[in-house]
């Protein structure tokens, strides 16, 4: 079995949560229904207005009298109504701070007048399995607070589809979670023990929270003022189940691990760790030959461990390597090419035109917009280099990329032979990987002819730049485009 | 070259009730082939899947000889034939078998046998016998007409990449056909019918045929020849002006050759081929042909010529034209990294201590279904889209992982699938027959298999010593007669 990325943070969550005192309040005075008016933009034509609608989730207050909610409820705002319990009257608030990649965002108040007397929920702890909890939101966009109860049926590490790369620990339970559930609170005893964030299309009657670890690792990562997201270990290991594969690494009888496969480049583990380095415990936390811990008395794998600290925090790991034993301390940094890999939110798009072709950055978003099945559709070059290449090859340094995705069709282009999605390596001889470098390059170049060369196939392609250059106003003209560019 | 149809005689046709033409020349030219075959299990390389049958029709040829489409006979276990669609069923053999071309010749050793039948009249040229085009089948043991219509000549894709013969489309209001139907004009045969798609065959014409016929007569059949070219249109003023063309584009942009293929090293990457075999190329790869009008350049490399002939190319290379001479080579799928078919080869596999190896060929993945393309796993995906076409010296074939039978021999690997193997005890592998090799040399007590990075883990380590009795034991109780085979 191989680990998959996995985001670390979060100091204990008795150490960094503010708990708020007092007397007990009503759970829904404290639980509001969020208006998201979005405007999301076309990565397909950047230059547009984009899509607009809206979307309706919950949230709850906490302390400082913020409040907390899903990522995915705010994503893309353009404008955020607050509602609060038998209030009609909307608040309008905005996006304090957002974290994509444990879906968990905080929203203050234009006016926090409204909220001063608002009751802040306070934080418990990983709820026991089979234990009671109630959760309370504004399903289906009604208007009317609803709670439904059920019990913790399942912890376990899964994946958080809102940014569709990570994936922490999350709690199942079958209290209905429904779309706009999204974003309020999971109450036990008074107290909260989760976000309700996503369901599963595939399981009846199963919603899934996230359990107060990842959100005390969200908040204690905001302390300074900036969230910086979860950092990676960026290491892939196997399970040691084989007694052969056991005695051929020099394990002792009773010793356990886990055999390092792949180290990714640029991340914490690559620095100190070697392939085929035997793992043999993790934080503090025995491994065993399966790649899991026993973690607040359940065994999930080992990758929750790392999943507790902050960017910069250290991880100590003790290993074997060519049979002698040692321990070494990982510091953990964050994944830059991962965001790439990762669902987009609340970003303009990068793009640029020049002759009607349209180029942008090799990312998620841009990929999409190949078709609904990319995945298998797309040209495999894009796939393999997004998502398999940086978990394959050890020499290979995850960066950025830059491709052709629309041709806007032009005497000046229409002839000549152009290829979409399809990765560019040089521009006039310069090699390119940002949007960025494409317009340095063309805007450079003096030759007669713009020369693209494409990394797969030998492809080639050639405007005349003269003519190119002439028409290029033209061709944004009559494409209504406002912009040649976004970098 | 598109043929307009005079319906009148095809509707005429069509009026009389079947078999109301007895004495139409196609009974007696015209046999039933009944194929029994048993492909071979992609995933239990060892055995075979459930047996099935299937019919074609079979042209009489001179010669004792019977015409069929070659991919009726694929994994044939029993070939049968039946005069006037009526047994007795008479068992006949493979004269010759082309894959690539799609055309096979059997004959039968019963005597007599062809005593009542009567070789057709072939065309030289499909499109030469006029317009009254219609096909003949025996259905039900009556011969059935129907009529045919000249829609549009193509160059097809074979077994081989860029290996081009041309079919022609014909619409017709023949039912489940393609399946070896002669088509006529007038009295002579000007194709067989190899598929069906709708209301639309395709038929592999004459001239391919007589080809076909001539080279089988040589004392060695010569195949035909692949052009084995990876190339881009050069359609666009900038493109040419930049490789020194002045006015109208002309010609394809070379961007590799595939290795050891007829062009290797011949035709080189951004050489603008202008001219093959005396025919100008257009900028879209297209060329006039003297019959079908523009045509793909590949299916220069078959009509008219055979693997070894040497056809002259004109290029333009370094913005100066230069002339270069190409020699024709056949080339076989297996020359592919990943072949994308085993004409009736069984699948070389290996099963060592329960792993199961074999050569990852095309015919493996479309094991995952009809949409095979979408369903295999993405790793495979991405290496037959990026590299089916790439051998290199050090790496001639892909060796897969397809299963494990589980045992304590092998605990830890069990759920193990689709990795492909890239080294055996420190070797590097590119043949069943070099892991074999490889299995003799273990390092240190142990067999290291070491895979590049995909599903699971990548390296597996097994205890050498009982190594060779763990096999046999795990053989046994799954019950894999054969520990082995290798290509021939």
């Amino acid at each position: 079995m191989r680990h998959r990325i996995r985001f670390c943070g979060a100091v204990l969550l008795a150490l960094s949560i503010q708990w708020t005192a007092g007397a007990q309040a009503r759970v829904e005075d404290s639980v509001v229904k969020i208006m998201n008016q979005y405007n999301r933009f076309s990565w397909y034509a950047p230059w547009e207005s984009g899509a607009t609608g809206s979307g309706m989730g919950s949230g709850f207050v906490i302390s400082g009298k913020r409040i907390l909610t899903n990522a995915h409820v705010v994503s893309d705002s353009a404008m955020l109504l607050v509602y609060f319990y038998n209030d009609p009257t909307p608040y309008p608030a905005r996006v304090a701070a957002i974290g994509h990649d444990c879906d968990l965002a905080i929203l203050e108040l234009a006016d926090p007048s409204r909220i001063a007397e608002v009751p802040e929920l306070e934080f418990d702890a990983l709820p026991p399995l089979r234990s009671r909890v109630v959760t309370y939101g504004y399903p289906a966009g009604g208007k009317l607070l609803s709670s439904t109860a059920g019990v913790v049926s399942r912890i376990e590490v899964k994946d958080y589809v809102h940014s569709g790369m990570d994936s922490h620990l999350t709690v199942q339970t079958d209290a209905a979670i429904n779309p706009g559930n999204s974003g309020g609170p999971v109450i036990q005893d008074g107290k909260v023990v989760g976000v309700a964030f996503q369901g599963n299309q595939q399981l009846e009657n199963m919603g899934f929270f996230i359990p107060v670890q990842v959100v005390d690792h969200f908040l204690t990562d905001l302390k300074d003022g900036k969230y910086d997201g979860y950092p990676e270990l960026g290491l892939f290991a196997a399970t040691l189940d084989s007694p052969a594969a056991r005695r051929y690494a020099g394990m002792k009888e009773g010793e356990t691990g886990i055999r390092v496969e792949h180290l990714i480049r640029g991340c914490g583990a690559e620095t100190v760790l070697q392939k085929d380095d035997i793992i043999t415990s993790i934080g503090g936390y025995p491994v065993a030959n399966d790649g899991t811990v026993e973690w607040n008395g359940m065994r999930l794998d080992f990758g929750i461990v790392a999943d507790q600290l902050q960017k910069g925090e250290t991880l100590p790991v003790e290993l074997i390597r060519a049979k002698g034993r040692m321990m070494v301390e990982i510091e953990l940094n964050h994944y830059n090419p991962l965001e790439a890999k990762s669902n987009l939110y609340d970003i303009k798009p990068t793009y640029f035109v020049y002759a009607g072709l349209v180029f942008a950055p090799l990312n998620r978003e841009t990929i999409k917009t190949y078709s609904e099945k990319w995945v298998q559709e797309a040209p495999q070059e894009l796939v393999n280099e997004m998502y398999f290449r940086y978990l394959e090859d050890n020499d290979f340094a995850d960066a950025p990329q830059v491709m052709v995705i629309r041709r806007l069709d032009h005497e000046v282009n229409v002839e000549e032979m152009l290829y979409t999605y399809r990765l560019l390596d040089t521009v006039n001889g310069k090699t390119v990987r940002t949007v960025a470098d494409v317009v340095e390059a063309i805007e450079g170049n003096t030759a007669d002819q713009h020369l693209i060369r494409l990394q797969h196939g030998n492809r080639l392609m050639v405007l005349n730049r003269e003519e190119a250059d002439a028409v290029n106003t033209e061709i944004l003209e009559k494409y209504a485009i406002p912009k040649d560019r976004n970098l | 070259m598109n043929k307009l149809l005079l319906p009148f005689l095809s509707l005429l046709l069509l009026a009389l009730p079947a078999g109301a033409r007895p004495d139409h020349p196609a009974e007696y030219q015209l046999v039933t082939v009944r194929v029994t075959y048993q492909a071979w299990n992609e995933y239990r390389p060892w055995q075979k899947a459930k047996p099935r049958n299937r019919t074609c029709l079979g042209t009489v040829m001179p010669g004792n000889r019977i015409l069929v489409p070659a991919a009726y006979l694929d994994d044939a276990t029993l070939i049968q034939l039946e005069k006037f669609d009526r047994p007795p069923r008479i068992p006949a053999r493979i004269v010759h078998c082309d894959n690539q071309v799609g055309l096979a010749i059997l004959t039968t050793d019963e005597p007599g046998f062809f005593d009542n039948l009567k070789p057709v009249d072939l065309a030289e040229t499909a499109d030469a016998e006029g317009e009254d085009f219609y096909c003949v089948a025996w259905k039900s043991s009556q011969l059935t007409f129907s009529s045919c219509r000249w829609s549009q000549v193509k160059v097809f894709k074979s077994s081989v990449p860029y290996f081009g013969y041309a079919g022609i489309y014909f619409i017709t209001d023949l039912k489940s056909g393609g399946r070896g139907e002669p088509v006529f004009s007038g009295d002579r045969m000007i194709g067989i019918a190899r598929s069906q798609s709708g209301n639309r065959i395709t038929v592999i014409p004459a001239e391919l045929i007589q080809a076909y016929l001539h080279a089988v007569d040589l004392p060695e059949y010569p195949s035909f020849g692949r052009l084995g070219i990876d190339y881009q249109y050069n359609r666009g003023k900038a493109q040419a002006a930049h490789f020194g063309q002045t006015g109208a584009p002309a010609g394809i942009l070379i961007r590799s050759c595939f290795p050891n293929g007829s062009a290797d090293g011949i035709l080189l990457p951004d050489d603008i081929l202008l001219e093959l075999d005396g025919h100008a190329i257009n900028s879209q790869g297209d060329y006039l042909h003297p019959r079908y009008g523009l045509m793909g350049l590949n299916l220069i490399a078959t009509d008219g010529h055979y693997a070894g002939d040497v056809l002259t190319a004109k290029v333009l290379r370094n913005k100066e034209e230069t002339t270069v001479e190409v020699p024709l080579k056949n080339t076989q799928p297996s020359a592919a990294l990943i072949p994308a078919a085993r004409p009736d080869l069984p699948p070389p596999y290996l099963v060592a201590g329960g792993f199961v190896f074999r050569e990852l060929d095309v015919p493996y993945l479309k094991a995952w279904g009809k949409d095979w393309e979408n369903n295999i796993p993405p790793t495979l995906r991405i290496l037959n889209e990026m590299r089916s076409e790439s051998p290199t010296p050090e790496q001639q074939r892909l060796i897969v992982l397809t299963d494990v039978f589980p045992d304590d021999y092998n605990l830890g690997y069990h759920e193990m699938a689709q990795n492909i193997v890239k080294s055996v005890n420190g070797r590097s592998i590119d043949s069943i027959r070099e892991m074999e090799e490889a299995f003799q040399h273990p390092e240190d007590g142990f067999h290291v298999i070491e895979f590049l990075p995909g599903y699971g883990t990548s390296k597996v380590i097994l205890d050498a010593a009982p190594f060779k009795d763990a096999t046999a034991a795990i053989m046994e109780k799954y019950q894999i007669p054969t520990r082995i085979r290798l290509n021939p």
